[in-house]
């Protein structure tokens, strides 16, 4: 009957629902929420990205160094060329127990007695400080996929809380009015599994990587050991 | 050691944000969903609906329509025939319409006009020379038009408005037609001009004159001083006709008339003002041509809905009013369920708009003009219950 109210009724709601505008027309803690998803999301695929170049490069390094190790080099030739540079993974631990070896037997008399004990100490060590630079940060990809969602869910229950509010002020509770709040905060829950869903995956995927380069160091940590012990038997027999 | 992971993380961020602000690559952008305009319905008071022809040019004098009591209203329908009558036959219906006023007065218990004497002597001239009084009256009716032009009109639409009248005429006009049609072929070239005039109202004109010309010949025997007497006798017996055939003309046209009064005064009343409602013609967006619907389409669906609705019980006192959007197949069935525009926050609010979705739901499928399907597939409706009461 009264064509202004219709029309401001018409008016009113916006067709105008891209992500931007509805970030914009957020509640500030609704914003928040949805700025620190999306900064989670950043940081969780910047792990991701590191952990995959890790261990890719890390797979690497052993496989080459094993193919020199077991190749009948000389242990000292490739102790030398290798101790003189910063190692990581197998190198490392092959660098840790020969150093190891290498002081035991400075000097005038050499401490054979319990060399064996203290190379497994060493490359005890090696393994841990090894596996925990794999493991590192692997922990922020577990928090993020467990709690992003319910981060995301918090900003879409105070988005709707608003929404109501609004409907509440404007006393009017047509689809149009309530319908551009109720999707903003559905955005945040969008954030939220957005930086959840890679960050479960993923968390799965590198922890079991992680676990198979920590046993093959364990592997190779014991193996060394042997020979090391065979050594030190041999000598102290002699 | 490079860590590669965090410029890789923002780029890969970037680029998504990218391609959700400004759309994939090679993706087909979003169309707008298209707006279509609603047809403007509005199930409005009587006078309300014929005010939404004012876009119309004969829509205008509709204020003037307005009879502000019912005595006055009385009056211009008196006036009213005797307009009519004037253009048939400008001279008689003058003084019978005067003669007439007592019949109603007596009625309606209004004595103070019988001032028709003084015309009487006119009609009563008519009578023996039909032909030339007429025309030496012609100048007559333009004189009393100047004076209530706008009362000719009130009343004509009162008229409309008395749907009673038509019945009186048939019967006690076929005598007089004659003599009415001879005095037409005397003025035919004004009849010419008062083909206008609908049938009925010639009717109830010629029924009017009946009285007259009775009255008249009454006073052509008895005294020019018992023309008082007679033109009383004369409004008796034509009211008395006119209420023995069926609902007297006079209180019909009164009861009308009190009836379109209130409808009026409860519009103009209402907050609803005329120009909002003159507005409403037009669509929002100025797409839809309102005009292509003609107003009885519109008020064929108008009627349609409005039997079906039985408004809540305090909707009406609460003065609120739904808007409801609702689409239409081409076979005039409802297409999904009507969708409230606005909903009042009152308390009778919902049970209001769920009263007008049934009402919706239950009168179709609606009878639409097929090939204006353009126009009416898309309605929005305004419900008032103020209208139905």
């Amino acid at each position: 009957m009264n064509p202004e109210v219709a029309q401001a009724a018409l008016a009113a709601p916006h067709a105008d629902v891209t992500l931007l505008t509805m970030f914009w027309s957020a509640h500030i803690v609704v914003k928040l929420v949805m700025l620190g998803l999306f900064s989670a999301s950043v940081w969780c695929w910047a792990i991701i990205v590191d952990k995959i170049f890790l261990y890719m490069r890390a797979r690497r390094q052993m496989d080459n160094f094993e193919q020199v190790f077991w190749s009948g080099q000389s242990l000292e030739d490739l102790y030398r060329t290798l101790s003189n540079r910063t190692n990581h993974g197998m190198p490392a631990l092959f660098v840790a127990a020969m150093r190891e070896w290498k002081r035991s037997h400075e000097g005038g008399r050499p401490a054979i007695g319990s060399l064996q004990q203290r190379i497994d100490k060493v490359m005890d060590v090696t393994i841990g400080r090894e596996v925990e630079r794999f493991q590192s940060n692997l922990l922020v990809l577990a928090t993020i996929g467990s709690s992003s969602p319910f981060i995301g869910l918090f900003g879409t229950v105070w988005g709707i809380m608003t929404a109501f509010q609004g409907i509440a002020a404007s006393k009017n509770t047509s689809l149009a009015v309530v319908a551009p709040g109720i999707a903003e905060a559905l955005f945040a829950t969008a954030i939220g599994l957005v930086a959840a869903i890679p960050a479960v995956i993923a968390y799965n995927k590198l922890s079991s990587d992680a676990g198979s380069l920590g046993a093959r160091l364990e592997t190779f940590a014991d193996e060394f050991s042997a020979i090391l012990s065979r050594q030190i038997d041999e000598r102290q027999a002699a | 050691m490079i860590r590669p992971g965090l410029p890789t993380s923002v780029g890969l961020h970037a680029v998504l944000m990218a391609a959700i602000l400004f759309g994939w690559p090679g993706a087909t952008p979003q169309e707008d969903a298209t707006v279509v305009d609603a047809m403007p319905v509005e199930l409005v008071p009587v006078g309300a609906v014929s005010q939404i022809r004012l876009g119309q040019k004969t829509a205008k004098p509709k204020d003037e329509i307005v009879p502000k009591d019912v005595k006055q209203a009385a009056k211009e329908n008196q006036g009213n025939r005797a307009g009519t009558d004037a253009r048939e036959e400008p001279p008689p219906p003058m003084p019978e319409a005067k003669p007439a006023q007592p019949q109603k007065t007596a009625e309606l218990p209004k004595p103070p006009e019988p001032k028709p004497e003084p015309p009487k002597p006119e009609p009563a001239k008519a009578e023996p020379a039909k032909a030339p009084p007429p025309k030496a009256e012609i100048p007559k009716i333009p004189e009393p038009k100047p004076d209530q032009p706008k009362e000719a009109e009130k009343a004509k639409d009162v008229g409309e408005g008395a749907p009673p009248k038509p019945k009186d005429p048939p019967k006690d006009t076929a005598a007089l037609d004659k003599l009415l049609e001879e005095q037409k072929k005397a003025d035919e070239k004004k009849a010419a001009d008062a083909k206008a005039a609908a049938d009925a109202k010639a009717a109830a004109d010629k029924a009017a004159k009946l009285a007259a010309e009775k009255a008249a010949h009454e006073k052509a025997v008895k005294a020019a001083a018992d023309a008082k007497a007679a033109a009383d006798k004369a409004a008796k017996a034509a009211a008395e006709k006119a209420a023995a055939q069926t609902a007297s003309t006079g209180t019909g046209k009164t009861f009308s008339s009190e009836i379109s009064d209130v409808l009026n005064k409860s519009h103009t009343g209402s907050s609803s003002g005329r120009e909002t409602k003159v507005a409403s013609l037009g669509s929002p967006s100025g797409r839809l041509d309102v005009a292509r619907m003609t107003q009885s389409e519109t008020d064929a669906l108008i009627g349609q809905i409005k039997k079906c609705w039985n408004p809540p019980i305090g909707a009406a006192e609460a003065n609120i009013k739904v808007v409801l959007r609702f689409s239409l197949n081409r076979d005039g069935t409802l297409n999904g369920t009507p969708e409230p525009v606005s909903v009042p926050s009152h308390p009778a609010g919902v049970g209001l708009a769920r009263s007008a979705q049934r009402a919706l739901m239950q009168c179709g499928p609606y009878r639409m003009p097929p090939d204006k399907f353009q126009v009416w597939q898309l309605v929005e409706a305004t419900f008032d219950p103020k209208d139905v009461f």
